[in-house]
């Protein structure tokens, strides 16, 4: 209203106002020049991925190849597999992580403030530990002469052993479930913040009108939750091309016989590599799978804006 | 007020960045202040100065030395080979250590800046030699190395000295190794005893199969085939492997034609004894994924041997005695071997700024018998004590892991020939040096192949071996012969034919050149 009023005076207040919040702004400076310096200025190496890198002529003189880089990810049939596994993985672990992950949030919600930490603890626990050591717990379930499972499980129910270091099949669900038991905690621990930030007085009304718990998380913990919800599993979207290297290369000991439903673009690229030490193609690895990823971030907002507005992201 | 609040927003923010830039210049060279806090430029100069007197005129050459894990007196030898180095070629020495383990990682990094924290380097573990030409991160050598041609030669053999030539250029210099590694199976000694054989026997694959057989007979619950570095580590020294194994030259190199090993006949009989061996339960179970060295599974009779590769079984065997906490007798699996085109090789770094200097330090590391001696074993009566036949053992009450110098790792020296015997007989490195000789000369000896054009290939050959050989070696697999087939099928589709006529066409030039 005062804008289309004394659209003159308002002009000189507002300058005023910029150089009497200067300060303010100049704290901003150190965010945004980390911003610059960490994640914008290394997307010059995206031209890596069009490069042959030449050491002794330097970066910015080697000779471009155009798409050459890209090839060896598409060449042979192993570029199916690789793709499949990737996607068919990330799929599951979103679907599963963020039902499990809000299944224990809502747990979680309803358990007492005393206890509440020790199980935050204990659930965040596994987030912490390296693939490595992850590695070694699976072994110790999964060995063939010493392992928990044959040893303890199978063998006192009068059942053969199973030689699970060279059985692909059991792999997809032996990867699942280790990603769930590591990762839950830490995104439980995001929708739980949301959680407790629901208002107690709708609860306290639904109780009032005769909500079963079920009801009570059906019509109003979830509808809470959908933003959160939206926004991660569009940020997950984002890696859907990628996978977590040491989960995918160590837990399964970079065993050949398991290729077949371990392999994935990451552990294709780092073998692959490792001797050659090309960067170039590398780096054309990673383009193609940051791309990829930001291709579907935008289709998801997109779609998720379509249907609800308020719910995108941007 | 306002612009004193300013001004402090200012101050605050250069803060910030100063600290960044910090943390950009660190970062290059963490990997060699943790071990040598020496070489830190600006902060420890005076030190080093204060240190050791007078030496602030000459240059430092700094050279990567590869140990297992970093040892407490780097800086102690590196001052100790310093005075050889200035009295002979006037420069000072420091070390870049770096852990075998990383040496890939750590390698890469330190030659991909332009960065000169590294002069003198070794290219062959985990970073191929033909890698480190390619990508343009070793000098060319030959006007270098002109004024010390002929010593050099005469130390390392022309061959060994001419085979880092690439296109003609000489890009490294090439170790004077065990260039003939002969596949051996290691046993423990009171077996080998008790079944007749003893250290150094040459037995071939079906006789080795009937003492398999023999032994499982009488022990039938012991396996006969543990891992060693983490894998099965069979070799077959019939073939010059030309790198990579994919492509090689079968017949003791004797041939100058590029076949495919893992169609050949040698493999194909080789993995019907990888199955027989599984069949008689043979291999520890799970094999592929056990990461116990030798030492925790022979002396305890978990398994009674394992496999390796060495210039001489009857050598390995002792180094094996030594190392694996009990007697063992290493019997020598195919009657010959062929010596190959040097794996390791050092370079210079482009970015020196002392190429003269580096390639005067590699010249001694080559002819001088003190230098050598000093970077292989360390200081004398500190951390080797010499014994009445000119060998090197370990000074009383100290191990491997007590002692302040890296030890075990002769093999990565460029001449390891001068240096004393570490708990090895006296004429080691005279055995050495006749196996190399009386050995079957590789036709493709000092050819290095260049598979840039083919490195679509190679990548997706590479995970193909990856995903078999081992699978096979180990004996993990149920179906053999199915799954040779695959791996066969694997590799023709992954373009292994192209890695072939690649190799073959750069032999040929190779030969043609001679």
């Amino acid at each position: 209203m005062e804008k289309t009023i004394q659209p003159k005076s308002q002009k000189p207040k507002k300058v005023n106002r910029f150089t009497k919040d200067l300060p303010l702004y100049a704290l901003m400076i150190p965010g945004l020049l980390y911003l610059l310096l960490n994640n914008y200025l290394p997307m010059f190496g995206l031209s890596f991925a069009f490069k042959k890198i030449n050491y002794s002529v330097g970066i910015f003189k080697s000779p471009w190849v155009g798409f050459d880089n890209f090839k060896y990810l598409f060449q042979t049939k192993d570029a199916f597999i690789i793709f499949r596994n990737t996607l068919l993985y990330n799929l599951a672990f979103i679907v599963l992580g963020t039902v499990l992950a809000i299944v224990v949030a809502i747990l979680l919600s309803q358990v007492r403030a005393k206890s509440l930490r020790v199980y935050q603890t204990s659930i965040l626990l596994p987030f912490l530990l390296s693939s490595a050591v992850i590695s070694y717990l699976a072994f110790a379930f999964l060995s063939v002469d010493n392992g928990f499972i044959n040893n303890s499980i199978l063998e006192p129910l009068g059942m053969k052993d199973i030689s699970w270091y060279s059985s692909p099949q059991y792999w997809p669900v032996i990867l699942t479930v280790i990603y769930l038991w590591k990762s839950f905690g830490y995104s439980s621990i995001l929708y739980y913040a949301t959680l407790v930030g629901i208002d107690d007085s709708y609860y306290e009304a639904a109780v009032i009108d005769g909500a079963s718990t079920w009801q009570q998380i059906k019509h109003i913990t979830l509808p809470c939750l959908k933003t959160t919800i939206i926004t991660l599993v569009v940020i997950h979207l984002g890696r859907m091309f990628y996978s977590d290297f040491g989960l995918f290369y160590q837990v399964p000991m970079n065993n050949g016989l398991l290729y077949n439903t371990t392999n994935t673009i990451d552990t294709y690229v780092y073998r692959g590599l490792l001797q050659l030490n090309d960067i170039g193609r590398s780096s054309a690895a990673g383009f193609m799978q940051s791309i990829l990823g930001f291709i579907l971030v935008m289709g998801a907002n997109i779609i998720t804006r379509k249907v609800d507005k308020d719910s995108a992201l941007f | 007020m306002s612009t004193k609040k300013l001004f402090a927003a200012l101050l605050a923010l250069m803060m910030v960045v100063t600290s960044l830039a910090g943390c950009a210049n660190n970062k290059g060279t963490s990997s060699t202040e943790s071990s040598t806090p020496a070489t830190s430029e600006t902060s420890s100069k005076k030190e080093v100065s204060s240190e050791a007197g007078t030496d602030e005129e000459y240059p430092t050459i700094s050279t990567m030395v590869i140990c297992g894990s970093i040892p407490a007196d780097a800086d102690k030898v590196a001052e100790e080979l310093s005075k050889i180095t200035r009295e002979k070629i006037g420069v000072n020495v420091e070390f870049v250590m770096i852990e075998v383990a990383n040496v890939a990682t750590q390698l890469n990094l330190l030659l991909s800046g332009g960065d000169d924290t590294l002069d003198v380097y070794m290219a062959g573990v985990s970073v191929p030699y033909s890698t480190v030409v390619n990508n343009g991160q070793a000098l060319a050598l030959d006007d270098l190395m002109k004024p010390y041609e002929a010593d050099m030669k005469a130390a390392l053999g022309e061959n060994v000295y001419e085979a880092g030539r690439v296109d003609g250029n000489l890009y490294g210099i090439g170790h004077l190794l065990d260039q003939a590694s002969t596949a051996a199976y290691n046993l423990r000694a009171d077996i080998a005893t008790e079944f007749g054989y003893k250290n150094g026997d040459k037995v071939d694959l079906a006789e080795l199969t009937e003492l398999f057989s023999k032994i499982k007979a009488k022990y039938p619950d012991t396996p006969l085939i543990g891992p060693m570095n983490g894998g099965p580590n069979i070799g077959d020294s019939r073939i010059d492997q030309l790198g990579n194994k994919l492509g090689v030259l079968e017949d003791y190199g004797q041939t100058t034609t590029v076949t495919n090993y893992y169609e050949s006949e040698g493999y194909k009989e080789l993995v019907g004894y990888f199955k027989q061996w599984s069949e008689m339960g043979a291999y520890m179970p799970d094999l592929l994924n056990v990461a116990d060295a030798p030492v925790d599974f022979i002396p305890s009779g978990k398994a009674f041997g394992n496999f390796a590769g060495h210039f001489s079984a009857e050598m390995n065997g002792i180094w094996s005695s030594q190392n694996f906490g009990t007697e063992i007798a290493s019997l020598q699996i195919y009657d010959d071997a062929v010596a190959v085109t040097p794996w390791g090789y050092d370079c210079i770094n482009p970015a020196s700024k002392n190429p003269e200097k580096a390639a005067a330090y590699i010249n001694l590391m080559a002819t001088d018998s003190d230098a050598v001696n000093l970077i292989i074993n360390g200081i004398q009566n500190e951390h080797y004590t010499l014994k009445d036949d000119n060998t090197a053992t370990y000074v009383e009450g100290k191990n491997v892991s007590t002692t302040g110098w890296a030890m075990g790792y002769s093999w990565t020296a460029l001449n390891s020939t001068l240096s004393y015997p570490f708990e090895y007989p006296t004429d080691y490195y005279q055995q050495l040096k006749d196996a190399n000789k009386n050995a079957h000369q590789s036709k493709a000896f000092g050819c290095q192949f260049d598979l840039t054009s083919v490195s679509d290939a190679v990548s997706a050959c590479t995970n193909v071996v990856n995903q078999y050989e081992n699978a096979l070696a180990s004996g993990s697999v149920t179906d053999f012969e199915g799954t040779l087939a695959q791996f066969q099928q694997g590799l023709k589709d992954a373009g292994i034919d192209t890695i072939i006529a690649a190799k073959q066409q750069q032999l040929d030039a190779f030969l043609a050149s001679k």
